[in-house]
C-alpha cells in the first residue's frame, strides 16, 4: 500500500437528483482529496452538497432518485463507483465509519447500548470466513466466545470515549443517556472497528457549547490515537478552526476553495469564503457593522449559469455568468475556483494575477 | 442606570410539576426559572445566554405571561402584570411581542403572508380595510421583503425570509419590547448576518428594547448591551457585554467563554473544560447549582449554601461564593 497516495480522491463528481419539479443538479464537478492523516473540514451552507459529497465515498447516496452522471471516487486507489454491492459492504464495514448530527435518531431505542455495540463490532469483523465451514472451525472462537470478546472491546471503547462506569452503563438504553453521552457512544461504535476513514457529519451541531468543546477534544485525541483520516462536515467555522488542518469550502454543488486551515482563515481568496468569514460576528465587530452576503442560496433546480456565486458576488466579472471557473492554484496548499485570479481567462476577464489579491485585500 | 426600567422582573419563579405514581400526583418539581430578578431599560438589548435546560426560553415566555409564573412579579412600565385579568393583559401585550426560534413552525402554513402580518392588527382592532393593507405593506417593506410576497404562503419562502415575516408580524402593533427567542439559530451564517443587521437597524430606528435569548455567544456579543448568563434556572452573572467577554468572574461564564470556538486558527486560548453536563440537581441540595461541575476550587460554602446574585462592581452582578464584592478581574478561578 502506498502511504503517500491520497486515501480519498473525488474527481469531477457530478450528481443529479430526479425530483417531481425537475432535475436538481446537486453536485457539479466536486474535486476533493484527503491525504492520510488529514482532518479536513468540509464547510458550506445548507444545501451546498457537503453531505452528498461525503456520502459518495461509502456510496450511500440513494440512487434513484440520485444519479451519478460523471466523475470518479477513489478510496485508497480503488474505484468505489465500480465495485459490487458485496465488495462495498466489506469496504464500509472494515475501513469507513460514519457519525451523524443527531445522536438520538442513530441509536435504536429498543436495544441496549451493549446489544448495539456488540452487533456493530461483530459486523465490522466481517461475514463468517470460509474457514468456519471446514474442520478448522473447532479451533475458532464460538459465536458465544466472539460475542464475549466483542463485549470486552465495547466496554474498553466506552471507557476510552469517556463514559463513566462503562461496565454498568453498557446495559443502559439510549434514552438513559444525554445527548453528549449518546454522541460519545456513537463515536465509540465508529472507531471500534479501527476504520481508516471517519466521516463526521455535523457531529456537534445538536450539542451545547460546553459539551461541544468536550466532544471536539475527544475527537482530536482519537484522531491521534487511532491514526484516523477525518472528513468533518460542518457549517461552524469556529469548529473547523479548532479541529481541522485543512478546509474545503463548498458553494452550490462545488468546492470553491480549499487549502490548509491557516491560509483559508487568514488569507481567504474566494469572494464567498471572504463573505462567509465576514458574516460571522467576532470580537472585532461593533453593532451594525456585520456584513452578510446579499441574496440567498440558489435552488439546484434552476441554478445560475457559469459560476454559481456570481449573482451574489461583489466582484463579479463579465465572464463569470458564462462558464464555471477552473480550480486555480494560489500557493503550495491553496486552490480557488474564481476568475479574479485567472491571468488570462476567457474573454472579458481583465484581471492580472498580481492585481487580483490586492483588489480583494481592500475589501477584506 | 437611573432611568426607569421598561421591564422589571422581581424574584420570578416558574416550576413545572413532575407527575407520577398512582393518580398522577405531583411527586416533584422542575425549577425551570428560580428566583430570577433583572431589569431591562428602554432602548437596550439584554442578552439571555445559557445552555439547553438553563431556563432561558421559559424565562422569556414567562415574562410575557405566555406561561403563568409560579411566583414573583413582572413589572412592565411600572405596572404589575402578574395579577392582571386576561383582557387587560392582552392590551398590554400589544407593547411586548415575541419572535420565535423556528421560522418553519411559527407561521401558519394555511395563511398568506398578508394575513399573517395583519392578524395582530385585526385581533387588537387597530385598523381594517385600506389602512390595514397600507400598514401591512409598510411592514413587509420595512423587513426587506417585497410587496409581491404578500400573496404567497410561508412554504414558498426560505428560512431567512420566514424569519423576516415573523419579525414583521411582531412589529405590527408597534411594540416597545421584543422578546427574541433564538431568532437566528435555525439560519445559515450569511443569512444570520442579514437578520442580525435588520434587528440592529430596527432597534435604532424604532427605539425598540430587546430581550435577546440565545446560546450563541458570538451573536450575543454583537447584538447586546448587557448579558445575563443562566445556569439551571438562575442568573449566575449579569454585566455589560464587554465585561462578560473581557473580565468574566463566574467560573461558568469563564468556561463557556473559553468553550466558544472562534473562527481563528491562532486563537487557541487555554480551554477551561467543563466536566459532566447540565444536570438537574436534587431539589434538596442546598448549595450552588453549578458546584458539581465547577472547575474552580470548591469550598464548603459552595456545597452548603446557594450564592445570592450580588453587585460586585457597578452594573456587574455575580452569584458565586468565590467572588468577593469589589474585586476586579482575575476572577473566582483559583481563589479560595
Amino acid at each position: 500500500m502506498d502511504r503517500s497516495a491520497p486515501l480519498v480522491a473525488i474527481r469531477d463528481l457530478r450528481l443529479n437528483f430526479h425530483t417531481f419539479e425537475g432535475v436538481a443538479r446537486t453536485l457539479v464537478g466536486v474535486d476533493l482529496t484527503l491525504r492520510r492523516g488529514d482532518v479536513l473540514g468540509l464547510v458550506g451552507e445548507t444545501g451546498c452538497g457537503k453531505t452528498m459529497t461525503a456520502l459518495s465515498i461509502p456510496r450511500l447516496i440513494p440512487c434513484p432518485p440520485g444519479e451519478i452522471v460523471a466523475g470518479q471516487v477513489l478510496f485508497d486507489g480503488q474505484d468505489v463507483l465500480a465495485k459490487s454491492e458485496a465488495e462495498m459492504q466489506e469496504l464500509r464495514a472494515r475501513r469507513m465509519a460514519l457519525i451523524f448530527q443527531d445522536p438520538t435518531t442513530n441509536l435504536n431505542p429498543v436495544f441496549t447500548i451493549e446489544e448495539q455495540m456488540v452487533d456493530a463490532i461483530l459486523s465490522k469483523q466481517g461475514i463468517r470466513s470460509l474457514w468456519s465451514y471446514t474442520p478448522v472451525a473447532r479451533l475458532l472462537p464460538t459465536p458465544r466466545e466472539q460475542r464475549r470478546q466483542a463485549r470486552q472491546v465495547a466496554v474498553e471503547m466506552l471507557r476510552r470515549v469517556g463514559i463513566p462506569q462503562p461496565e454498568r452503563r453498557i446495559h443502559s438504553y439510549p434514552h438513559e443517556f444525554s445527548g453528549g453521552m449518546k454522541q460519545r457512544v456513537l463515536i465509540a461504535m465508529a472507531v471500534a472497528g479501527r476504520p481508516d476513514l471517519l466521516i463526521a457529519d455535523e457531529p456537534t451541531t445538536a450539542l451545547d457549547v460546553s459539551i461541544q468543546a468536550q466532544i471536539l477534544r475527544l475527537f482530536k485525541r482519537l484522531v491521534q490515537e487511532f491514526h484516523l483520516t477525518v472528513l468533518l462536515i460542518t457549517h461552524n467555522l469556529g469548529v473547523v478552526a479548532r479541529t481541522c488542518n485543512r478546509v474545503a469550502v463548498m458553494y452550490a454543488g462545488r468546492v470553491v476553495e480549499e487549502g490548509d486551515v491557516r491560509s483559508i482563515f487568514k488569507n481567504p481568496q474566494h469572494p464567498y469564503t471572504q463573505g462567509l468569514l465576514r458574516a460571522l460576528p467576532t470580537r472585532e465587530h461593533r453593532k451594525g457593522e456585520l456584513e452578510g452576503i446579499p441574496g440567498s442560496i440558489p435552488s439546484p433546480l434552476a441554478p445560475p449559469s457559469g459560476c454559481r456565486f456570481h449573482p451574489r458576488c461583489p466582484h463579479a466579472l463579465a465572464v463569470c455568468p458564462e462558464e464555471p471557473p477552473p480550480m486555480l492554484p494560489m500557493g503550495p496548499n491553496h486552490r480557488v475556483a474564481c476568475y479574479l485570479y485567472a491571468d488570462h481567462g476567457p474573454a472579458g476577464a481583465g484581471e492580472d494575477l498580481d492585481d487580483a489579491p490586492a483588489l480583494l485585500g481592500d475589501a477584506s | 442606570m437611573s432611568r426607569q426600567p421598561l421591564l422589571e422582573v422581581h424574584r420570578l419563579r416558574k416550576y413545572y410539576p413532575i407527575r407520577g405514581g398512582l393518580f398522577r400526583r405531583t411527586i416533584g418539581q422542575i425549577r425551570a426559572v428560580d428566583d430570577v430578578s433583572f431589569a431591562v431599560y428602554p432602548g437596550e438589548a439584554l442578552g439571555l445566554v445559557g445552555e439547553s435546560g438553563s431556563g432561558k426560553t421559559t424565562l422569556g415566555k414567562t415574562v410575557l405571561r405566555l406561561q403563568e409564573p409560579t411566583g414573583g412579579r413582572i413589572l412592565f412600565q411600572g405596572e404589575d402584570l402578574t395579577g392582571l385579568p386576561a383582557d387587560e393583559l392582552q392590551r398590554r401585550r400589544a407593547h411586548m411581542q415575541m419572535v420565535f426560534q423556528n421560522p418553519y413552525s411559527s407561521l401558519n402554513p394555511r395563511m398568506k403572508v398578508k394575513e399573517i402580518v395583519a392578524e395582530p392588527l385585526v385581533i387588537h382592532g387597530r385598523s381594517k380595510g385600506r389602512p390595514l393593507f397600507e400598514r401591512v405593506r409598510e411592514l413587509i417593506r420595512r423587513v426587506g421583503l417585497d410587496e409581491a410576497h404578500l400573496y404567497r404562503y410561508p412554504h414558498e419562502f426560505s428560512g431567512g425570509q420566514r424569519q423576516r415575516i415573523g419579525i414583521a408580524r411582531a412589529l405590527a402593533l408597534e411594540p416597545r419590547l421584543l422578546v427574541l427567542d433564538e431568532p437566528t439559530s435555525a439560519l445559515d451564517v450569511s443569512v444570520q448576518a442579514q437578520i442580525l443587521n435588520l434587528l440592529v437597524d430596527l432597534q435604532e430606528e424604532l427605539g425598540l428594547t430587546y430581550l435577546f435569548i440565545s446560546h450563541d455567544l458570538g451573536v450575543i456579543r454583537y447584538i447586546c448591551d448587557r448579558v445575563a448568563l443562566m445556569y439551571l434556572g438562575r442568573i449566575v452573572e449579569l454585566a455589560p457585554v464587554e465585561t462578560i467577554f473581557e473580565r468574566p468572574l463566574h467560573p461558568y461564564t469563564q468556561a463557556l467563554r473559553s468553550a466558544m470556538p472562534e473562527p481563528d486558527p491562532d486563537a487557541q486560548e487555554e480551554e477551561i473544560l467543563l466536566e459532566g453536563e447540565v444536570d438537574v440537581v436534587d431539589p434538596g441540595f442546598p448549595g450552588c447549582r453549578f458546584a458539581p461541575r465547577c472547575p474552580a476550587a470548591q469550598i464548603d460554602r459552595c456545597q452548603a449554601e446557594e450564592p445570592p446574585l450580588q453587585e460586585v462592581a457597578p452594573g456587574h452582578w455575580v452569584a458565586c461564593h468565590l467572588v468577593e464584592s469589589g474585586e476586579e478581574g482575575g476572577g473566582g478561578r483559583g481563589k479560595g
